[in-house]
């Protein structure tokens, strides 16, 4: 008897024209045991980010299918949550903390709950609520009591149960910053009434109010941040004034009143030695201040970000700061001299809240798009998001709430990575041991936008003769993931020549000093474009956003954005 | 590279790199297989339309939104990979086999009902040793010319090899000398009906590399076809031997066989042998509508596919497997078995056989499959040339039926004697074990991915 001729072979199927986006269909069961039970053996649907992101980029999570498969294959190739998907919340992520201990990081968020998560893994400990929009924390120094700020009230919670302990009202407004003292005994609350309370701690007691009145010259607007010195002699607010004050404590007298930002100062930070104090606006730049004496040292850049700096956390070892911001970019900045080291991107709004665990090896990032991401420090590659399934919209499995590994890892392996953006990572991966072509990936990671190849691309257009057959080859190259090669690119003498746009040529330029000047290998730079690199360097790194802004353009319209 | 238009550039678009199946789910989706590439993931319509559009050399739309989708397409070696490398053994030639099968005789000490060989009815025939040894120094032969390090026997036939006991025993005595006097190691096995004395059994024990045992399951199941020629249950006698081997730890795997009615109990055959006995192996195989069971109704039906579901999870409870013969994930290749690779069977009388079915000169379908004879000088054999060639066409490249086949790699045309009797002598145009073939392959498939995580199953090759 003949049987139907099986027609499996690839041919397009009925679709049903509703647009629907490309998906990855997990196999949560074995087929035939569901069978039995009348149960569907596959999960919701996936995105290729997603899938991609759940294997972190590595070559090793690829699962071989045998029941011996490796511990690692399965952590990583698990039906898991995209950090899009991936809410720790079901509103802003407004605030982060994290115990003195390192092991439990606390989030505070406008969907009125704080939440306790386990750290490293993630694992949502606890929810706490009986809040209303919760926009600022604070962790006592013995990790025992976290206080978290909302509407009108402080609330003090025991760690690590989450019982609440106390609530302390007095404040009419908003409270948009929380700080407490080293040793533990004063609460520094500040608070969109325009007022910074202290409190007594543990008892909640109500020491003092800055408030402005006649002469007293407190703040004229909305106290939106705190940082107190290590030596718990020294506070800092900022303010929707655009000022910063100094106050000493306890008495809080008013030291300095510093002047120069010219919108809403929306974050601080106070470096491990006291010496310094950043602070982050809404006017898009980033200022260090030096303390006591309230001198300003540096402005990142003309525009540190593209929008608020809505937050900023300095390193345990003080060698680091990062910010984040409206423009939704987290950026690492080198201190003391400001140099942008690298920006991180994955948030999807607006970059509300950081936190660095005390080992200075994990940076914690919160954001209006719900979600919170842990990043390795310094290097700042992505490690995964927090996700609480009762926050996430498609939970695949539904299990309790934790971290889902891999994710936008920036790569560390010698392999191409394929992170998000995919081009961005397979750039960097241009750092060859020759110090020209790594130069000139340190220069296309400044200028690299979240168009993938955006700079690629602009320089194709833009450029003549060989060089361009060249950048062309380069991206067919990266989008078939061939390795890096010290081949691939000419001789940056060659094209300084060669190319036609002078911002570019020192933009590469000023881009190989700074690589240069850590370099071991810097004598091999030449002098003549040493030279004009560095005084590129002398005036900032203008020039950096100059070219990024005309490849964005240039992205825009070849898009038909 | 393509030239500049307007300042705009056009980019070199992804290719398909794979030889790509697609399986509608039941539930909803698609499997995607890449069998060469062993990669497979289950998606919906728009990812499976996107592949194909590649095939066709379309530009597939959306795909330059989603460079993602491209990405996972490449770490699965789909698209823009090196081309795949097909697993096409080709034989040609004079065979030159290292490996002898010997149908030792046509007489069997049961009468089971679905006999494919009806053994007990044909004429009796046993294998003397001048055509044993003739068989053994062949392939011997050919072992130390090619240098390898072994030779193969292989114990089997249209019978039970173990009633003629005598060739069986000095044949491979004889192995053994032949063996140490090219300096070779020489492996051998039976396939028996596990009615032995435990004479036999030991000898078994230490003189074999394995046995296959035929074994139903439950007593009273396998009472019910596989009988003694008094017409009694051998299950007692084959359970001593399964008990025999498993103390003494020697290497068999057993072979059942489901008979239609039989279906429903295969889960509790299955998970009876899983509690009582230690095979390395256990294959189900729906019985094969030839010789005494010619006219019986098919197993190979839809219920035996869900039995067989059951019995593997009932399996996997005891952290067992059951295997179908043709359904073999790990297995890349374009032959089903031997009889298209020169198989080296010889018959009681000395002829060469390609085929465990076509074990005697009488059998129908013998002229197919018998393709050389012993050459009159005393030495060696003689082939026919036209029928050897016509078994090495029977590869799975040549099968127009199984092109569009999933399992095109893995079964590779399954059995071309089957085939011959299904189809008689057109063209193969498939049979009812495509279907479960087909089915239990997907499962596998399925089952890959879910133990790899769920997201796909990739195995690196080095295609």
């Amino acid at each position: 008897m003949s049987q139907i001729k099986p027609r499996y072979e690839l041919a397009r199927v009925f679709d049903d024209g509703t647009q629907e986006r490309a998906e990855v269909l997990p196999v949560t069961a074995i087929p035939w045991e569901t069978n039995m039970n009348r149960r569907g053996f596959l999960g919701v649907g996936m995105t290729a980010t997603a899938v991609l992101t759940a294997l972190g980029g590595a070559h090793t999570a690829f699962g071989a299918g045998r029941k011996d498969v490796r511990a690692d294959n399965k952590a990583t190739n698990m039906p898991g949550l995209d950090c899009e998907e991936a809410r720790a919340q079901t509103d802003d992520v407004s605030a982060l903390a994290v115990t003195p201990d390192g092991k439990i990081l606390v989030s505070g968020s406008a969907d009125n709950t704080v939440k306790l998560w386990g750290l490293p893994d993630g694992e949502l400990l606890k929810t706490l609520q009986n809040h209303t929009s919760v926009y600022a924390l604070a962790i006592t120094p013995d990790g025992k009591t976290v206080v978290s700020g909302s509407w009108g009230a402080i609330k003090l919670w025991s760690l690590p149960d989450g019982k609440l302990l106390k609530t302390l009202r007095g404040q009419t407004g908003n409270i948009e910053a929380l700080t407490i003292t080293p040793d533990g005994k004063i609460l520094v609350s500040g608070s969109d009434d325009n007022s910074i309370k202290l409190w007594g701690l543990p008892d909640g007691k109500l020491l003092e109010t800055f408030k402005r009145y006649f002469f007293f010259k407190a703040h004229t607007s909305d106290v939106l941040a705190l940082a107190i010195s290590p030596n718990g002699k020294t506070l800092a607010s900022g303010s929707r004034d655009e000022s910063i004050k100094i106050w000493g404590l306890p008495d809080g007298k008013l030291r300095e009143s510093l002047e120069g930002h010219t919108d809403d100062v929306s974050a601080l930070a106070m470096s491990p030695d006291g010496k310094t104090l950043a602070s982050g606006s809404r006017d898009e730049t980033v200022k260090l201040w030096g303390l006591p004496d309230g001198k300003l040292r540096k402005t990142f850049e003309t525009r540190a970000h593209a929008d608020n700096v809505s937050a900023l956390a300095i390193a345990p070892d003080g060698k680091t700061l990062v910010s984040g911001s409206g423009d939704h970019a987290i950026r690492l900045w080198d201190l003391p001299d400001g140099l942008l080291r690298r920006t991180l991107e994955g948030h999807t709004s607006d970059v509300l809240a950081l936190a660095i665990t005390p080992d200075g090896k994990t940076l914690a990032s919160g954001g209006r798009d719900k979600t919170i991401r842990l990043w390795d420090m310094p290097n700042g590659n992505f490690k995964t998001c927090l996700a609480d399934p009762k926050a996430s919209p498609t939970s695949a499995n539904g299990k309790r709430g934790g971290s889902r590994g891999g994710g936008y890892t920036i790569c560390t392996c010698d392999k191409v990575c394929t992170c998000v953006p995919v081009y961005y990572c397979q750039a960097h991966k241009l750092l060859d041991p020759d110090v020209e072509v790594r130069v000139l990936a340190e220069e296309l990671l400044l200028l690299m936008g979240t168009s993938g190849l955006s700079y690629f691309r602009w320089a194709a257009a833009e450029a003549e003769g060989d060089l361009q057959l060249h950048i062309h080859q380069t991206m067919s190259a990266i989008r078939g993931g061939s390795p890096p090669s010290p081949m691939r690119w000419p001789p940056i003498s060659k094209l300084v020549r060669l190319l036609a746009h002078s911002e570019q040529i020192v933009a590469l330029m000023a881009a190989q000093l700074l690589l240069n000047s850590r370099h071991p290998q810097a004598s091999l730079v030449n002098r003549t474009v040493r030279s004009r690199a560095e005084a590129v360097l002398a005036a900032g790194q203008p020039l950096h956003i100059a070219v990024r802004a005309k490849v964005e353009a240039f992205v825009a319209k070849s898009d038909g954005r | 590279m393509e030239a500049a238009v307007n300042g705009m550039r056009k980019y070199p678009p992804s290719s398909l790199s794979a030889e790509v199946f697609v399986i509608p789910l039941q539930e909803r989706g698609y499997l995607v297989y890449a069998p060469l590439r062993r990669s497979a993931f289950v998606t919906n319509a728009k990812v499976v339309n996107i592949l194909a559009d590649l095939k066709s050399g379309l530009s597939p739309k959306g795909v330059d939104a989603d460079p993602a989708l491209m990405e996972f397409l490449r770490r699965l070696e789909i698209v823009d990979a090196p081309p795949e490398q097909l697993p096409l053994t080709v034989f040609g030639g004079d065979p030159c086999p290292t490996a002898v099968t010997l149908f030792l005789t046509t007489a069997c000490n049961l009468r089971c009902h679905y006999c494919y060989a009806s053994a007990g009815d044909t004429s009796i025939r046993f294998m003397g040793m001048d055509v044993a040894k003739r068989g053994i120094d062949f392939v011997a032969h050919n072992a130390a010319t090619k240098g390898l390090s072994h030779f193969e026997i292989a114990y089997h036939g249209g019978g039970e090899p173990s009633v003629n006991w005598k060739t069986m025993t000095e044949s491979l005595e004889y192995a053994s000398l032949k063996a140490a006097e090219f300096g070779l190691d020489v492996y051998a096995g039976a396939a028996t009906n596990g009615v032995l004395n435990d004479r036999q059994i030991d000898w078994m024990v230490a003189n074999l590399n394995g046995a296959s045992v035929s074994f139903d399951g439950l007593p009273g199941v396998h009472d019910r076809h596989r009988v003694l020629s008094n017409g009694g249950g051998s299950s007692d006698r084959v359970m001593n031997t399964l008990r025999r081997f498993g103390e003494a730890r020697f290497d068999y795997a057993v072979r059942m066989t489901v008979t239609r009615e039989q279906i429903n109990v295969l889960p509790d055959s299955v998970e009876f042998i899983c509690r009582h006995f230690q095979p390395a192996r256990i294959q189900v195989e729906p019985s094969y509508q030839l010789g005494r069971w010619a006219d019986a109704p098919s197993s190979e039906t839809t219920e035996f596919i869900e039995a067989f579901r059951e019995a593997q999870t009932r399996a996997g409870s005891f952290d067992r497997e059951i295997t179908y013969s043709a359904a073999r994930l790990n297995t890349l290749t374009n032959h089903f078995c031997g009889a298209t690779q020169d198989s080296f069977c010889l018959s009681p009388d000395g002829n060469v056989s390609a085929c465990y079915e076509a074990f005697s000169e009488d059998e129908q379908w013998a002229e197919v499959f018998f393709y050389g004879k012993p050459e009159s000088s005393g030495e060696g054999y003689e082939w026919d040339g036209e029928v050897l060639q016509n078994l090495r066409n029977q590869a799975v490249q040549h099968r127009s039926y199984c092109q569009g086949c999933l399992a095109k790699w893995h079964c590779a045309g399954d059995c071309y004697h089957k085939a011959l009797t299904v189809n008689r002598e057109a063209a193969f145009a498939g049979s009812d074990r495509c279907h479960i073939t087909g089915e239990l392959t997907k499962d596998q498939i399925l089952a890959r991915i879910a133990a790899a995580g769920g997201l796909f199953w990739h195995e690196q090759t080095d295609h």
